[in-house]
């Protein structure tokens, strides 16, 4: 072929064969695949013993429901949020053990218990995960889940772009598990250091898998991306006006214009980087012509905006939990608005703060510098809104106000941070040290606070129940403590120098540091126990906890508080008119809360299909194929998905109408169930019951 | 959900579709790619030269995409395409421009890429 692979490869197996080489006798492989075969089966054989597999499959994995939908992306999200944990608490771990010239070493490694190789495939897997299979399909899950009730719409746009969306990300990871035990995953860092992922510094499969899972999970982002802006803007319910629009629902338009448009740069940066690999071309090589920085500039040409991508939703969630939980309208929407979009376009100007130190000297580093800072401003009128909303508010310390509150707290410590990033003549000193690793963690972190509580906010809107309080309270502590045990050192090793990325650490001094470090991730095991066993317990207290009005916490403030817990499948009885910013508020300050409509229509809805579940089957079998480098495989996979597609145009049958009467059949049941718990809980005290007057 | 049409065949864009475009589109995507390779490989052009024929080209290959196959005009159907694809040209030229500035910079300072 065009390049020189190391080892084996024929024109059948492709480089299958180079498997019979590897070696399988790591116990810490042995361990994870034990968990994941183990945990797998168990889950088959619960499918099988209880016969669910028709349900799982009529009402899952063909739905193109965007409430299922957006489930299915937050629990996948949630297992690979527990897989790159897993990931973080050896990266912990190992570097705790490998301290100074007389640590111990095991299982071949020299210090610690992991080799470097395989160190390096671990912080490299981990960033990976986390960014792009656990925290973007969680905040993706949120938008499908939540945005669409929002605007007062059925559906989404594209329900079938939306589940082709949710598969392709399933496929990538897929293909990120299969790599933990069907050869290896890239070495190079989540970023994809250049030269390293060239063929002849990394010649095994692992840039291969990295390369085509971000490839095919971006095309589940992009298209789940035209999707989300195509709702907003067709779909809203009719006195829905932009400006009307929730927060939550202006930070998803903002989230997927990002996404739209910096995707495709890194789309087009790996393929340069996949023909460097496949074809031997020069594009990234250090030598032969090519200009391996233009790598780094393409990947953060996305990356910086990717940052943002993730982060917009989370301040969404901050926007609907805060006003909720302060019983007051949020401080100036219209600001918060134009704050949103603000970051959102900057975002695009800023990038080359990732590398200040490549050379370009201090005219362009002083143009970004400047642009970086001009971030805070937006950022700065986010905080000041939230906390003037709860400013002469009643607030009130649920669990979903306990994760925003420690959300904003981090937003601080990490918008500091990244000011005295953004100044190059600190940067230069602490890039690439474990400095910036605290600062975007740091960041991420306020997503994660964010994420968990969408999670405890919106769960008795979809699930009918709350969660537990009280295990909530002690998941929140114990995640907060975590979370400073482990990044307070981090940020303190940074100051002392400590580079990024070490498998062994030379320096005895930083020792305790690091040990606090471990005790900090110990933290964060026993939160996600609590997690767990919340939702444990919750499920088995459902009668208990169960919502009696469509408006969970009483004091909600959008249109998703307006349908019932949790919504039929068609979402509104009738299509709701708006008259506010802030509707259900409106409607519960006129008396409006009746979920009865004045009559019932048709609803046109989607059917179910199988089409995107085949689609995602033969993008899985292409994607293997093609990090295996077995040609025919490839070419037939792709075939399959072009056949598939081509059949899915021709088909006619896509749609139903459910009939006004059969509405109103449904309606009825719901109501009268609501009207029983509502008798039922009079008659105890629960603790959502004291509801404050509302405004 | 936002459909009204279910025959694929009745799709306006699909309407607008015609072979003898896409036949141009892709003859005129080819001459170029050809004419840019010959460039590269076969003339002996200076650095300048080169980047500025194969820029030419480039545009005209482009610009051949989006009027022969994308079909872009301010038709009802078509509006919405063009309208993201003008709103994009503001990030491409930032993104475009401030690299060429910066490795315009690094190439004066240091030897990364030369
Ligand atoms: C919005 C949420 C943010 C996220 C998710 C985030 C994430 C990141 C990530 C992932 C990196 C570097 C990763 C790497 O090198 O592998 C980074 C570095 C950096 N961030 Fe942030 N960041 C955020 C906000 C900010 C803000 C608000 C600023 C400044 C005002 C900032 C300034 C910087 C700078 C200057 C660096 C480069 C440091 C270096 O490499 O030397 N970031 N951030
Ligand atoms: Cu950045």
């Amino acid at each position: 072929m065009f390049v020189d692979l190391q080892g084996p490869w024929n024109w059948f197996w492709g480089r299958l064969p180079l498997l019979l080489q590897l070696h399988y006798n790591n116990p810490v492989i042995g361990f994870a695949f034990v968990l994941a075969v183990g945990g797998g089966l168990v889950v088959v054989a619960a499918l099988t013993y209880f016969k669910l597999w028709g349900w799982l499959w009529r009402e899952w994995l063909t739905t193109v429901d965007h409430k299922k939908i957006g489930v299915m992306y937050i629990i996948v999200g949630l297992v690979m949020l527990f897989r790159g944990f897993f990931d973080a608490l050896m990266i912990r771990t190992q570097q705790a053990a490998a301290v100074g010239p007389d640590s111990p070493g095991i299982l071949g490694a020299t210090h610690g218990y992991l080799t470097p190789y395989h160190m390096d495939q671990v912080f490299t897997a981990h960033g990976t995960i986390m960014i792009l299979l656990a925290v973007t399909p969680m905040l993706v899950g949120f938008m499908n889940l939540i945005m669409p009730i929002q605007i007062g719409a059925r559906d989404m746009a594209y329900p079938f772009l939306n589940a082709v969306g949710l598969w392709m990300t399933i496929v990538a990871v897929g293909l990120v598990m299969a790599s933990l035990f069907i050869g290896d995953f890239s070495h190079a860092g989540w970023v994809g250091l250049t030269p390293l992922t060239q063929l002849a510094h990394s010649p095994s499969v692992g840039v291969d898998y990295w390369i085509w899972v971000i490839q095919i999970s971006s095309i589940g982002t992009t298209v789940g991306a035209v999707n989300l802006i195509a709702t907003i803007l067709k779909m809203r319910a009719p006195g829905m006006t932009l400006m009307r629009m929730p927060i939550f629902t202006w930070t998803t338009l903002g989230t997927n214009i990002i996404g739209l448009t910096s995707f495709p740069v890194l789309t087009i940066a790996l393929l340069l980087l996949t023909l460097d690999r496949y074809v031997g071309t020069h594009f990234f090589t250090a030598d032969g012509g090519g200009n391996f920085m233009m790598y780094t500039n393409l990947f953060w040409i996305w990356g910086h905006p990717e940052v943002y991508f993730v982060v917009l939703p989370a301040f969404g969630f901050l926007s609907e939990i805060v006003p909720t939980f302060s019983e007051k309208p949020l401080f100036n929407h219209n600001a918060m608005i134009v704050a949103t979009m603000a970051i959102a376009g900057v975002s695009w100007a800023v990038w080359l703060h990732h590398f200040f130190i490549m050379g370009q000297g201090p005219v362009v580093n002083t143009f970004f510098s400047i642009a970086t800072m001009l971030v805070g401003i937006p950022t700065g009128v986010k905080v000041f809104n939230w906390a003037f909303t709860m400013i002469k508010g009643r607030v009130r310390l649920e669990t979903p106000m306990l994760w925003a509150l420690g959300s904003i707290l981090l937003l601080i410590g990490g918008g500091a941070t990244g000011m005295m990033l953004a100044i190059p003549a600190i940067n230069y000193v602490s890039h690439n040290s474990v400095f910036v690793v605290a600062h975007f963690h740091n960041m991420f972190l306020i997503i994660a606070f964010a994420l968990f509580g969408a999670v405890s906010f919106w769960w008795p809107k979809v699930f009918g129940f709350h969660l537990d309080e009280k295990l909530g309270k002690i998941f929140f502590w114990l995640f907060w403590s975590g979370s400073v045990f482990v990044f307070v050192p981090m940020y303190a090793l940074g100051f002392l120098g400590m580079t990024r990325r070490l498998d062994y650490i030379a320096h005895p001094g930083w020792w305790p540091l690091l040990l606090l470090e471990v005790f900090g991730i110990g933290l964060y095991v026993a939160s996600i126990f609590a997690f767990l066993l919340q939702i444990v317990v919750s499920i088995r207290d459902r009668k208990k906890n169960a919502v009696v009005t469509s408006d969970a916490w009483q004091t909600s403030r959008n249109l998703e508080w307006a349908t019932h817990c949790p919504p039929p499948f068609y979402n509104f009885a009738a299509t709701p008119v708006v008259h506010s910013i802030d509707e259900w508020a409106w409607r519960r300050e006129h008396g409006l809360t009746s979920l009865k409509p004045d009559h019932y229509a048709d609803i046109h809805m989607p059917k179910n299909t199988m089409v995107p579940i085949v689609l995602a089957f033969f993008t899985g079998v292409f994607g293997f194929a093609a990090v295996w480098r077995v040609w025919w495989l490839a070419g037939f996979a792709l075939l399959g998905v072009i056949g598939t597609l081509i059949f899915r145009m021709f088909q006619k049958d896509i749609d139903y109408i459910v009939p006004a009467s059969e509405v109103e059949r449904i309606e009825t049941a719901y109501l009268e169930k609501m009207d029983d718990r509502a008798h039922a809980s009079i008659h105890q005290t629960g603790e959502h019951g004291s509801p404050a007057t509302q405004h | 959900m936002a459909h009204d049409e279910h025959n694929p065949l009745t799709h306006p864009e699909v309407r607008s579709a015609s072979s003898a475009m896409y036949i141009a589109a892709f003859v005129l995507g080819i001459v170029a790619m050809g004419i840019a390779c010959l460039v590269t490989v076969g003339f002996d052009l200076s650095q300048s030269d080169t980047l500025t024929w194969i820029t030419v080209l480039a545009v005209i290959a482009g610009l051949g995409q989006l009027f022969l196959l994308f079909k872009l005009d301010l038709s009802k159907t078509m509006i919405w395409h063009t309208v993201s694809l003008v709103l994009t040209v503001p990030l491409f030229f930032m993104a475009v421009g401030l690299t060429i500035w910066m490795f315009h910079y690094l190439a004066l300072r240091t030897m990364v890429g030369g």
